[in-house]
């Protein structure tokens, strides 16, 4: 729609020789035909009116074709008058000079029509035109204005561009040491044109702030026309324009001009935006640092004056304690070391979390297996609880990192503990559902406030309980964590008969083998294991 | 306490002080000669020289890795190497093992369960003659009539099932890695084997152990492999 309205009123004016050729034949088959009818007619219609009919054509050249052709036109109607009316008829003399008045008043109204309705048509041209170079502006401003990514918005303006000025287009942006790579280019532009020419003349144009290419002093040879995207303090890129058939006309360029200066608004938006967001970011990881230390700083403080209390007693006192004093104190000393260890390895945990560092060493697990191992790691802390587990006869094997499942379920078996009642129950149940298995942990406590039971998997995020638990509210978002990085989900809710349930559900691979099922004799037992026949 | 070795000859070879005067510590009260090195280079030096009857290995040395020691002392000792290493050096001690180390601990551990590991390293070290009939607890095992009981109940195996058993306690109290297992029991150790054997293992504790849920008998040592547990 655009590639009409586009084109400026030179161009306009070029693309149109035919129509001006075959609108000057008409006007001369209308001075021939006046002639015809005058000559049919002329006793009835008289020499006067014949003059008259004359002025059609004249008025009609200069309504189509403007001053000069329309004079020409006058010219031929008063020379055909002349001869074939005006007496003496088929001579050019004229006996009543009266005539001659006709005659001036013919070229005057042909040059003068014609010039008005030149005037006019190049108002209507420049009208048309600025209201295409408006609306192609605007369109790139609206296409823009919603843009929050580089790419995108290289590949809108890539394509207005190109759809503007009917050409190819491509539009480069710096990388980090300051040399320019394609953003974006239409279509033909990066298999045809994209030549070490075209980016070095792209460079110079980003280098210097100035145009290079076709109709510029520099890199004039190249096949393209490159403009700088800038904004009064800097150059952001370059775009490059290829044109189709001929060179830009002036109109062209300061459209062109136009729409790289809206494309710098563009991207400066977005990288005042990007800078914006580091800020808040930093201003997250702020605020985390500040949570950190003070969860951190009481979690580790604790554990570790319980060990220096109970260890300076024994230095310094060691004669006052009895047996069973001394054992407590030393008891307190390794309950405080384990919870430190606990911090610490939650605290590395979340800073591999963190960092993306964290690997998935996955391997064929039980899920029984790694209940197991995690009830008999934390017996110590799960002695004052009876834990019950349910786990179905036969399950299939998931494909986990053995090490992180047993720290989620250490973490939320930690949890229930904290948050229940001491000899209450938990319960440890397996689920298989399609295409997942679903372990949770059920306790008895009071279970979480259904506001709270998104934001609970948040990082440092705690219950304001009245109990005053201690912890660094970096479990559950270690659990997370380490659920996700498997592709699996996690959740929590609160039971019907009270206490709270958490669950994950971890993906399961249809063709992973069951534990403990039939498939185990059937399936590979007469693969020829040579174990089988002894 | 029959098995230790009094005046056991121990090599500790970590180079953190503080780890170091710990176990002299503890080592020593227990009755034991405590050598001490603070380098890789030091230590295989004092291996060979000090012939020492137990090596405890830290996996983190500043000038040689804790593996290099084992493949060096490896070429040339049998020596029972214990090696100690923190959470995340998984890799390291399962290559470790597979090397030829015969039992690790997690840091921080406790005393108790390294004079455990020490014992049973230093029992399977003078007690490499076969014995028939091995009893850990309820468990009943004749290893030269195949014959297996729990609680004075005979207990059908298959035959892949008794071999891993039979490995395991044969080095009971030892861990024995995925890879030990599968190369002994398959011959081979691609990658589909990891998962017979986590199911055999499954198998075997639902045939053996009261509650397969909390296992007494067969324990998982997570990423490394099995141990047979001693009850003392």
């Amino acid at each position: 729609m655009n590639q009409e309205a586009g084109s400026s009123p030179d161009s306009k004016a070029e693309a149109a020789p035919e129509k001006k050729g075959g609108s000057l034949v008409l006007s001369f088959v209308m001075v021939a035909l006046v002639t015809l009818v005058g000559t049919v007619y002329g006793s009835y219609l008289g020499v006067t009116n014949i003059g008259m009919l004359y002025l059609l054509p004249v008025i009609f050249a200069s309504a189509r074709l403007g001053a000069k052709p329309s004079v020409i036109i006058a010219i031929t109607s008063v020379l055909s008058f002349d001869i074939f009316f005006v007496p003496p008829v088929l001579k050019i003399t004229v006996d009543d000079l009266r005539y001659l008045i006709t005659f001036i008043v013919f070229i005057v109204v042909a040059f003068t029509s014609g010039s008005m309705a030149d005037r006019l048509r190049f108002k209507i041209h420049e009208a048309l035109y600025r209201e295409s170079r408006t609306r192609a502006l605007y369109e790139l401003a609206r296409g823009l204005a919603t843009v929050n990514e580089l790419e995108v918005l290289a590949g809108k303006v890539v394509s207005q561009v190109s759809e503007t000025v009917d050409s190819e287009a491509v539009l480069y942006l710096p990388e980090e040491n300051g040399s320019l790579k394609t953003m974006a280019a239409s279509k033909a532009f990066s298999d045809l044109v994209l030549g070490p020419n075209e980016l070095s003349a792209a460079q110079w144009s980003f280098d210097h702030s100035l145009r290079s290419g076709i109709g510029t002093d520099n890199y004039s040879a190249t096949k393209g026309l490159f403009i700088p995207v800038k904004t009064d303090e800097k150059t952001l890129g370059v775009l490059g324009i290829k044109p189709t058939t001929h060179h830009f006309t002036p109109e062209q360029i300061t459209l062109l001009e136009a729409l790289a200066g809206l494309t710098a608004l563009a991207v400066v938006r977005l990288e005042l935006a990007a800078e914006a967001q580091a800020i808040k970011t930093l201003e997250a990881s702020e605020r985390l640092r500040a949570a950190l230390f003070n969860s951190v700083s009481h979690d580790m403080k604790t554990p570790l004056a319980s060990i220096l209390g109970a260890v300076s007693s024994l230095v310094d006192d060691v004669d006052l304690y009895n047996d069973d004093q001394k054992r407590t104190l030393l008891i307190s000393i390794k309950q405080g070391a384990l919870r430190m260890n606990r911090v610490v390895g939650n605290l590395l945990d979340m800073a591999r979390l963190e960092s993306g560092y964290m690997q998935l060493n996955t391997d064929w697990c039980d899920i029984q297996d790694i209940i197991g191992v995690t009830l008999r790691e934390n017996r110590e802390v799960l002695k004052e609880h009876g834990v019950k587990v349910d786990i179905p006869e036969s399950i299939k094997l998931i494909k986990v990192d053995y090490g992180l499942i047993e720290q989620v379920l250490t973490n939320l078996l930690h949890n229930a503990v904290k948050y229940s009642p001491c000899h209450s129950e938990i319960k440890v149940r397996v689920a298989e559902e399609p295409g997942e298995l679903v372990v949770s942990v059920a306790d008895q406590g009071d279970g979480v406030p259904a506001g709270d039971q998104e934001r609970i998997f948040d990082k440092f995020y705690r219950l304001q309980s009245p109990g005053n638990i201690s912890g660094t509210g970096l479990g559950l978002s270690i659990c997370r964590g380490i659920i996700e990085a498997h592709g699996g989900r996690i959740w929590t809710k609160n039971q019907p008969g009270g206490g709270s349930l958490f669950s994950f559900a971890l993906p399961v691979d249809d063709s992973a083998p069951e534990s403990g099922g039939s498939r185990l004799k059937g399936g590979f037992h007469n693969n020829g294991c040579q174990n089988i026949s002894n | 306490m029959v098995f230790i070795i009094m005046g056991a000859k121990i090599l500790v070879i970590d180079d953190e002080i503080e780890i170091r005067r710990l176990l002299k510590v503890g080592l020593t009260a227990h009755g034991y000669d405590v050598v001490e090195a603070a380098n890789a280079q030091d230590g295989i030096y004092q291996a060979a020289t000090v012939r020492p009857d137990i090596l405890i290995l830290d996996m983190g040395l500043p000038d040689l890795e804790g593996l290099e020691v084992v493949r060096q002392v490896r070429e040339w000792s049998h020596i029972p190497i214990i090696i100690l290493s923190v959470r995340g050096q998984d890799q390291d001690k399962v290559k470790a093992l597979d090397l030829g180390a015969d039992d690790y601990l997690t840091k921080p551990f406790s005393m108790s369960e390294l004079m455990a590991r020490i014992r049973v390293a230093l029992r399977h070290q003078a007690n490499l003659k076969d014995e028939p009939v091995i009893i850990i607890g309820d468990l009943y095992i004749d290893l030269s009539r195949r014959l297996v009981k729990v609680i004075d109940t005979e207990v059908h195996l298959t035959p892949t099932e008794y071999d891993l058993l039979k490995i395991l306690v044969s080095n009971a109290g030892r861990v024995v890695t995925h890879r030990h297992l599968i190369t002994s029991i398959w011959g081979s150790d691609g990658q589909e084997y990891s998962q017979y054997l986590r199911i055999y293992i499954s198998q075997l504790r639902k045939k053996i152990e009261t509650d397969p849920n909390q296992p007494k008998f067969i324990l998982t040592e997570p990423g490394v492999g099995y141990r047979i547990a001693v009850l003392e």
